[in-house]
């Protein structure tokens, strides 16, 4: 089984140790593991900020890049989504199709695909598991608060296999965190509002540390934490996950 | 962008937004325990969503089915192409009435978020017709001279201090009363003399009965019935789209309305008007403006859909943080957002971006309307239209190029990162994103340069 | 020129979407328990009361709830006597303090009683009174609306309506006040 990886542009810019977590992970659970070299961007920036003609080579670039893997695997919900989603703008090639159906959220993949039951991981930590939106209501990784029906978290069923993990509950347990992409500049007002309102519920509850799929959202909760000098931080679920002692 | 700017206002006053935001979570939170108690919720939501399709597939047909009936059960049934038209017709039924005591016909009216949306009370005060809103959150709105910020909780805005001092000056309540208890009782005395005196009553319409030509009217109230049963005249406005095939569909919908709205089981009153009570007349007002359009834009006719719950509201983490009056239209929050465009693109430009797209509004719709999915497709149409600011354009332009240069996007990204390293903090911090958030501290290697070092020659 | 009923209906059938069906709609159990316990239960939720006495008791027991009532209405004149006989115009009802109505049928899930407008002198009745009762039988429980609309079959009375609980309001910080413009209290005698 050929996997490759898919790590979103910003996440290669500016959180290489996600990507590598990511990588080491999937590897130690005996996956070979192939990052294309040519890879850039999913296009969704563009996209969500109503410019999808924008966004359309790069959509193309990204199905050149991934089209030959049996699996592709992102640490990201958000831009999975927009894969799945928003190909279907270009020209539906089997080589698209191929990609739409094939690309997995890493805890989906690793739920649904791997099938893992336990992992080698040890975390000795007050961890807040922030759900961020997409891999929520997008790719139902699990059930929102909103919607009737049994209870299920793909990451929370990972998180549970971390050894020392204390898992903090939240008063609010899906709540966007305001980063929405530009709308994090364009709104900024609300976006740091709602960024510090997520960060109140998750520090109330007493998480050292906030956590989760998108490091989108966490860019913008630790920018926050950052700049008010919390000694709360973000750390992506891969690193959780990959963590040893 | 319009939307932002009202919205970083409202944020100045951070204990307010703290109010707000637990306030309208807390109308969520009861939704969500009172939807939860019906097992079959979801397929609730599953059957008036398809209800509401079929009614959209056959609305010609419903209509007259509707008039057919209704005129059968003595409502007099007109037809308004637009506000203005609706509007008119308001008006020319009013003025067939006399009016005692030498004062014009008087009018109370209960919400309606049509006449909401048709600006009636200005256009009948400009010629002269008193208007008294008797919904108590309405009647608050009205007499600060301001609009609903919510369409099920007007005067949510409000603090129980403003409306003290605001019934101080208009109902002569006593200076610095804020209890609710005695403000909702000093409007109900004023309010009873109104209902008493009004020559015309106009109400809105939750569901009108293809089948039998009657109409469904929800309040909690009873302002709607104390206006609709002791005024001679009886008008009630409706959209086109809130037309129900047959009895039978009153159940699903009431069963979802209220929990939707309030997490009540069913509101006080659910009023089935029929026929006008003897020596009265009954009037129906069937409104367009705008609703045509809409049905013929696939991507958008779903928002036909709504019931007016004002659950995307409370579940909105934008809107909760932001007031109703940010969006600066009739409707606010996230239905009012895909709403509003059909009306007025330019004005309503910035409304699909105040959105993250988190999805949860689609989630909470009781006839499920794919609320963020047509956010996303409004900025699709705003910025094919050409109302995106210029300067995102042409950054949205660039950023697509270099994604689709790999080798550019490389060497952009290692002096980006580098020129990041070394810019002074006081820079960093003047732009929306630094002002309140540090940027990532710039590795000095990305992930690939890592890969290509450490794991790439292996293979 | 078109006349707008014209007009708007060009504009539907120009901009019609293919055509839709519509679903069938199920009844839907009740669950476990006694539907009466249920409605009780509901009512108290939406501020309601519920008077389960004895038939022979009820006359005493609403002149013990209501000692202040003055001008008074009742439809079933052996729980209480009418002090205001109404004559043609519903303001007449102004100075009403009670009310004691005839409700058809009662729906546990909601506590909502179906009131038509034989069981009125007028419409206005309902909601001018200060305080109302409606009586209901406990036979005539149901489970939800859809079997509330399938009792109700297709043709409706000229007014009818569902009341559950007293008028109320949070329009003011979302704080509950019962009695807005309508009925201060309602209370529901269950035979």
């Amino acid at each position: 089984m050929k996997t490759g990886l898919f790590i979103p542009c910003y996440v290669d810019q500016f959180y290489p140790q996600v990507a590598i977590a990511t990588l080491n992970l999937l590897t130690r659970l005996g996956l070979e593991v192939d990052y294309p070299l040519n890879q850039t961007c999913c296009g969704q920036p563009m996209a969500n900020a109503g410019c999808e003609q924008d966004s359309l080579n790069a959509a193309r670039l990204f199905v050149d890049n991934f089209q030959d893997y049996e699996y592709i695997v992102a640490p990201t919900g958000s831009c999975t989504l927009h894969v799945r989603e928003h190909f279907k703008l270009i020209e539906q090639t089997p080589a698209v199709q191929h990609v739409r159906n094939n690309i997995y959220e890493l805890t989906e993949f690793l739920v649904d695909i791997v099938k893992v039951t336990s992992l080698d991981a040890t975390f000795p930590h007050k961890v807040g598991y922030h759900a961020s939106c997409h891999g929520l209501r997008g790719l139902h990784l699990g059930k929102p608060s909103e919607l009737q029906g049994k209870d299920f978290s793909k990451p929370h069923q990972l998180l549970k296999m971390v050894k020392g993990l204390e898992l903090v509950p939240l008063d609010r347990t899906d709540e966007c965190c305001g980063f929405g992409g530009t709308f994090a500049i364009s709104e900024e007002a609300v976006s740091v509002r709602m960024g510090n309102d997520r960060i109140k519920d998750h520090i109330t509850h007493g998480a050292e540390v906030i956590t989760a799929g998108d490091m989108s959202c966490l860019m913008h909760l630790e920018g926050l934490l950052k700049r008010q000098k919390s000694p709360v931080r973000v750390m992506h679920l891969a690193e959780i996950l990959n963590h040893t002692n | 962008m319009e939307h932002a700017i009202k919205a970083k206002k409202f944020n100045e006053d951070e204990p307010n937004v703290t109010w707000h935001d637990e306030t309208l979570w807390f109308v969520r939170h009861k939704r969500d325990i009172s939807s939860k108690s019906i097992p079959e919720w979801e397929e609730l939501r599953s059957m008036a969503s398809a209800i509401k399709s079929n009614v959209l597939s056959h609305l010609d047909d419903y209509l007259l089915e509707f008039e057919k009936n209704a005129k059968a059960n003595g409502i007099q049934v007109h037809w308004a192409a637009d506000a203005e038209e609706h509007n008119q017709i308001v008006y020319q039924i009013i003025m067939q009435q006399n009016g005692h005591r030498g004062h014009g016909p008087r009018v109370v009216k209960s919400k309606s978020m049509l006449t909401e949306e048709c600006r009636l009370n200005h256009f009948l005060e400009e010629k002269g017709v008193e208007v008294v809103d008797t919904d108590l959150g309405e009647r608050i709105v009205q007499l600060s001279n301001e609009r609903p910020s919510h369409i099920v909780l007007p005067a949510i805005h409000k603090k129980k201090e403003a409306v003290g001092e605001l019934f101080h000056r208009t109902m002569g309540t006593a200076a610095g009363e804020s209890d609710p208890t005695i403000l909702t009782q000093a409007a109900r005395q004023k309010l009873r003399a109104h209902f008493l005196q009004a020559d015309v009553a106009i109400t809105g319409v939750n569901f009108a009965i293809a089948e039998t030509g009657g109409f469904v009217v929800c309040t909690n109230e009873g302002n709607a019935d104390m206006g609709a049963h002791l005024a001679p005249v009886h008008i009630a406005c409706m959209g086109i789209e809130k037309l129900i095939p047959k009895v039978e569909h009153l159940g699903v919908f009431l069963r979802l309305l209220a929990r939707s709205a309030t997490g009540q089981p069913i509101t006080s009153y659910s009023s089935h008007f029929q026929k006008a009570r003897p020596g009265s007349e009954m009037h129906l007002v069937l409104v367009d403006n705008g609703r045509t359009a809409l049905l013929g834009k696939p991507d958008f006719r779903r928002s036909l859909h709504c019931i007016r719950c004002g659950a995307c509201m409370n579940t909105c983490p934008i809107y909760r943080r932001s007031g109703g009056h940010s969006y600066d239209a009739t409707i606010p929050g996230p239905i009012g957002s895909i709403l509003s465009p059909n009306l007025d693109m330019r004005k309503h430009s910035s409304l699909p971006f105040a959105s993250t797209l988190c999805g949860s509004c689609s989630d909470v719709c009781p006839v499920k309307i794919d609320i963020h999915t047509q956010l996303y497709k409004w900025r699709q149409i705003i910025a094919k239209e050409g109302y995106l600011p210029v300067s995102k354009t042409w950054s949205m332009h660039l950023t697509g190029w270099l994604f689709a240069h790999p080798k550019i996007y490389r060497a952009a990204g290692r002096i980006g990162r580098k020129l990041l390293s070394i810019t002074p903090e006081i820079l960093l911090r003047q732009n929306p994103w630094g002002r309140s958030r540090d940027l990532p501290t710039p590795p000095k290697q990305s992930f690939r340069d890592w890969y290509k070092q450490t794991q790439h020659h292996e293979k | 020129m078109k006349n707008s009923r014209e007009t708007i209906l060009d504009r539907i059938r120009n901009n019609l979407p293919e055509s839709s069906p519509l679903p069938d709609i199920p009844s839907f159990d009740a669950p476990e328990g006694d539907l009466k316990d249920m409605f009780t239960q509901t009512l108290a939720g939406v501020g309601g009361t519920v008077i389960d006495v004895p038939a022979q008791d009820i006359a005493s027991h609403l002149a013990r709830l209501y000692p202040d009532a003055q001008q008074k209405w009742s439809g079933l004149p052996e729980y209480m006597e009418s002090t205001l006989v109404p004559g043609q115009d519903p303001h007449a009802l102004e100075m009403l303090d009670l009310a004691v109505v005839q409700g058809t049928f009662g729906v546990a899930e909601n506590a909502a009683i179906w009131v038509e407008e034989a069981a009125l002198p007028h419409r206005a009745l309902a909601f001018i009174t200060q305080h109302l009762v409606l009586v209901l039988s406990k036979q005539e429980m149901i489970w939800n609306m859809h079997q509330a609309y399938q009792r109700l079959g297709s043709t409706l009375p000229g007014f009818g309506l569902f009341i559950s609980g007293p008028s109320k309001t949070a329009d003011i910080e979302q704080s509950l006040v019962i009695g807005a413009q309508g009925p201060r209290s309602l209370a529901v005698i269950l035979l």
